[in-house]
């Protein structure tokens, strides 16, 4: 049996203690935690068989019996320095399907579950299942510690471990060696060791005061104690501060500090808190993660020289402290002075003025600053206990600065005196309240004395008449001459280089209402032509009423209705070249139509319509006279005088027209006996 | 800030990230810094020193506003402001003559512009009685109020005519807003065309030194003077020449001045 073997042998309890069969046992461990994962069988030919011992004990072997199950806890090393990680193992044999059992908070320790590891053996044809749940667990403090018991609950029943007795000692400290005969049997010691007693790692939250009032600005502690163990990578604390308005944390402070005999390393973390409103509000619990540095230990080889060289792994810390609970007292309302403007503290004030030596009219700037421990954000501008013979300007705060819990805040007025009568500059009053003496407190400047001169080169107006005395106005009445003060905010800002009345949007806007204008004006024009002028709305309205009558035309060639067919196509005919053609209804002829000056061969396609119309009316006998033609004849006729847009001339006097042939019957002679 | 501590004697242990979060956050803050305030802040710490009677640091930082590309009434206002009191009246001319392109009616930039022309006897160049009877908007209201006026009486006059045109029944009080349409629409036309074609088209500028400049019937030092030119009087240029340009005074007067006499009105 190797080293390694001989420690686990030392590590396990007595009862577990037994000398593997090697001849026959097999034993096949699987580890779910990646890192960790491994066959522990001695030999991996030894694994391979084992896996094929899996697969065929199903079908060759009988089904292990069912019984309960044993529970066992174990912990490596059972002694160790504070700072080292400890491996806690809870080893479940008789069942796989067994969940991690929650241990809760340890006292004294950070606690980890690293991972369950499963593990099956067949011994003599019997097969053994069980499953070991990790811990890690990381002293935080020295001291004789209890683990456990432990409690596993599985299928109803709850099955529990032996406690466990581990020993920390202080990490500058060789552990002592572990006794013989494992675990030492639980002893609980309470308190610990002095300042150690919060542990390695401290965290702690606390007020000067727990009584505060309405505004009061808090200051607030936030102290973590590292006691003999490495940290790293400490973070900014986290504060839940409902009700309350905390600052930021600044830079924290570090020093080193020795609490009942130990070195503890504290970094202190300083803000302020300002409770919005009265009431009991909490603060925190403060959060704070770090990492702590656990050497890596080596293996079988108990040498601080491999423990360094293998380095060091961090465990991250999350770190709580305790809230703290302030009872916030809302601000009295006895006492409370008339210029009290919301500021809470203790203050000081400082007045003062530039220029003090100056002419009527000119500006004087009354500086005040405010300085003390408190609130000063809520805070107005103090007020001047009197501006008789000043003009003035609204007040101007400038800029607050906060340090910890000391304030600074300025303000800027500025007086103009009217006249040169003015002496001094009244005493400036500031109102606070002062939460140690709990009252309301008024603090006042004293008044600032002014030389004021008559304007320079002050228009006198003067009255001269007939040599009487010069008589010169009433001084009083006199206003000082200045320009009007700048301006407190800068307007409209925009580019130089565009303008919004260069934009292209406002550009191409304006030429639609005059589009839209000359569009209603042309529509009004057609509209009322078409109302006064006849031969217009005849020309116009001829392709519509001739469309209409083709209609009806093909209607009636559908129908294969021969007279209704001819009827309608030569009324239609004759209805839109009349319109067309500026012609009376009855003058549709083929001397009339080519008098009309159309083009040749759309008078040659009317003459051919009229022609075959001839035909068919006084030949009626020669057959349907083929209708299709004579209605395509008749579209063609109309489709090329509706592209004719110009309104025929007027028509010639009837009797000027000469007739060749016979004209096509007018519209009352049409009616009734067909084409 | 931290850097390492000791922990357990012969060890030492480092805090590295609250370290890196410290310099972050100073970097941050650096690179914050580093960055250039906006025109607001500037202008708002612009009045600050003004109100601390840092005038010649207000004015410079106002300047900046404006050599970024910004402009407005106010930040011409308090920029004329600025170098007034820091005794550059034709520089404090200059620029509330820009003001009021921007506010014409502002009763402050036409009380301190008088007061400032009063103190360096600049003529204020006031127009004509005709012209303000006939361009009655063109000194009370800023371009871009003039041309959303102008627009939108235009499209308004248009679209009303429509409707009278398509209405059959085109009541009488349709016509009677037309014509108050028409009327006003002219004015406001009219109006915008001379304050552009007086302020914007014409090439004006403002003498900003001390004293009076000459005013040379050549565009040379030697030339016979011809008239003086008060500071921070509104002249209209004419014609350049390296180092030279010929202005126009409101009585009409004409004469040659060294270009560095003058600064334009527009910047």
């Amino acid at each position: 049996m190797g080293l390694r073997n001989r420690r686990r042998a030392m590590n396990r309890p007595a009862e577990d203690r037994r000398p593997l069969k090697r001849a026959q046992s097999l034993t096949v461990r699987f580890s779910r935690t990646p890192f960790r994962g491994r066959l522990s069988s001695a030999r991996p030919f030894m694994a391979g068989l084992g896996l094929a011992a899996l697969l065929i004990v199903p079908v060759a072997s009988p089904a292990p019996a069912r019984a309960d199950i044993s529970v066992r806890a174990s912990v490596n090393p059972p002694r160790a320095r504070v700072g080292e990680a400890l491996a806690l193992i809870i080893d479940i044999n008789g069942a796989q399907n067994v969940t991690a059992p929650a241990l809760g908070a340890i006292d004294g320790f950070d606690i980890q579950y690293v991972g369950p590891s499963t593990q099956i053996s067949i011994v003599n044809g019997q097969m053994n299942a069980s499953i070991q749940h990790r811990y890690s667990l990381l002293p935080m403090r020295a001291g004789h510690f209890t683990l456990g018991p432990f409690a596993i609950d599985y299928q109803g029943k709850q099955y529990q471990t032996a406690a466990l007795g581990v020993d920390i000692v202080a990490a500058g400290q060789a552990p002592a060696q572990a006794p013989q005969g494992g675990a030492a049997p639980a002893q609980v010691q309470a308190g610990a060791q002095g300042a150690a007693a919060g542990g390695a790692l401290r965290l702690t939250l606390s007020a000067p005061k727990q009584e505060v009032y309405l505004h009061e600005r808090v200051p607030v502690d936030l102290i973590l104690y590292v006691g003999p163990i490495r940290v790293a990578d400490i973070q900014y604390p986290t504060l839940p501060a409902d009700g309350l308005s905390l600052d930021k944390f600044p830079e924290p402070s570090q020093q080193q500090q020795v609490i009942d005999g130990e070195t503890f390393q504290v970094v202190h973390f300083q803000t302020t808190v300002i409770p919005l409103r009265s009431g009991s509000l909490t603060l925190g619990p403060a959060a704070l993660r770090l990492n702590v540095l656990n050497r890596r230990r080596t293996q079988g080889l108990n040498d601080q020289f491999f423990d360094d060289f293998f380095g060091t792994e961090r465990r991250p810390i999350d770190l709580r402290s305790d809230p703290l609970v302030l009872n916030v007292l809302p601000l009295p309302d006895v006492g409370k002075p008339a210029g009290f403007s919301g500021a809470v503290g203790t203050f000081t004030m400082q007045v003062s003025a530039a220029p003090t030596e100056l002419n009527a009219g000119d500006p004087i700037t009354v500086h005040i600053a405010l300085t003390g421990s408190g609130n000063l954000a809520e805070a107005g501008a103090p007020e001047l206990t009197s501006v008789d013979g000043f003009r003035t300007y609204e007040a101007h705060a400038g800029k607050s600065e906060s340090g910890g819990t000391t304030v600074n805040k300025t303000f800027e007025q500025v007086l103009i005196p009217n006249d040169a009568s003015v002496r001094t500059i009244a005493p400036v009053r500031f109102s606070y309240f002062d939460p140690q003496a709990r009252r309301y407190q008024t603090v006042q400047s004293q008044p600032i004395a002014l030389v004021v001169r008559a304007p320079k080169n002050a228009p006198h107006a003067e009255i001269v008449a007939g040599g009487a005395p010069v008589l010169h106005t009433d001084p009083a009445e006199k206003l000082g001459r200045d320009i009007v003060y700048i301006k407190d905010d800068p307007g409209s800002l925009r580019r130089r280089a565009l303008p919004w009345y260069g934009s292209l949007a406002f550009l191409l806007w304006q030429p639609i209402p005059l589009l839209l204008f000359g569009a209603a004006v042309w529509y009004d024009q057609r509209r009322q032509r078409l109302s006064g002028d006849v031969r217009y709305a005849r020309f116009t309205r001829a392709g519509k009423e001739a469309r209409r009558g083709l209609s009806t035309a093909e209607q009636a060639l559908s129908e294969g209705d021969r007279p209704r067919f001819y009827d309608a196509l030569s009324r239609t005919m004759q209805t839109y070249l009349s319109a067309k053609l500026d012609l009376p209804p009855g003058r549709i002829d083929l001397v009339t139509v080519g008098t009309r000056g159309l083009p040749s061969d759309c008078a040659q396609r009317i003459a051919e319509f009229l022609t075959t119309c001839e035909q068919v009316r006084f030949a009626p006998s020669a057959g349907d006279g083929d209708m299709r033609g004579t209605l395509a004849l008749a579209q063609d006729v109309i489709k090329r005088l509706e592209r004719e847009r110009r309104l025929a001339p007027r028509s010639l006097p009837l009797a000027s027209s000469v007739r060749h042939g016979s004209p096509l019957p007018s519209q009352g002679e049409g009616q009734g006996e067909g084409v | 800030m931290i850097a390492a501590y000791a922990t357990a004697p012969g060890r030492r242990a480092t805090l590295p990230l609250l370290a890196l979060l410290l310099s972050m956050s100073y970097a941050g803050a650096a690179h914050a810094a580093d960055a250039p305030p906006s025109p607001q802040t500037t202008f708002f710490h612009a009045n600050a020193l003004y109100k601390d009677a840092q005038y010649a640091a207000a004015a410079q930082e106002y300047e900046q506003v404006v050599q970024s590309g910004l402009e407005s009434g106010n930040l011409y206002f308090n920029l004329g402001n600025a170098y007034f009191k820091a005794g550059e009246k034709g520089k404090a001319i200059l620029n509330y003559e820009r003001a009021r392109r921007f506010m014409p009616r502002d009763p402050d930039v036409a009380a301190n512009l008088a007061y400032a022309q009063s103190l360096t006897g600049a003529d204020a160049c006031a127009p004509a009685l005709w012209q303000r009877l006939a361009f009655p908007l063109a000194h009370r209201v800023a371009t871009g109020g003039l041309v959303w006026l102008t627009s939108a009486a235009y499209t308004l006059l248009l679209v009303s005519l429509t409707g009278y045109r398509l209405w059959p029944r085109r009541p009488r009080w349709l016509a009677y807003t037309l014509t108050g349409l028409t009327l006003f629409v002219v004015v406001a036309s009219s109006s915008l065309a001379d304050q552009l074609l007086g302020a914007v088209a014409r090439h004006q500028a403002v003498v900003i030194t001390s004293g009076d400049t000459p005013a040379r019937f050549e565009p040379a030092a030697s030339g016979t003077v011809h008239f003086a030119l008060k500071e921070g009087t509104l002249v209209r240029v004419l014609d350049t020449r390296p180092g030279w340009l010929q202005i126009a005074r409101c009585d009409g007067l004409r004469g040659w001045v060294s270009g560095e006499a003058l600064a334009d009105l527009r910047p």
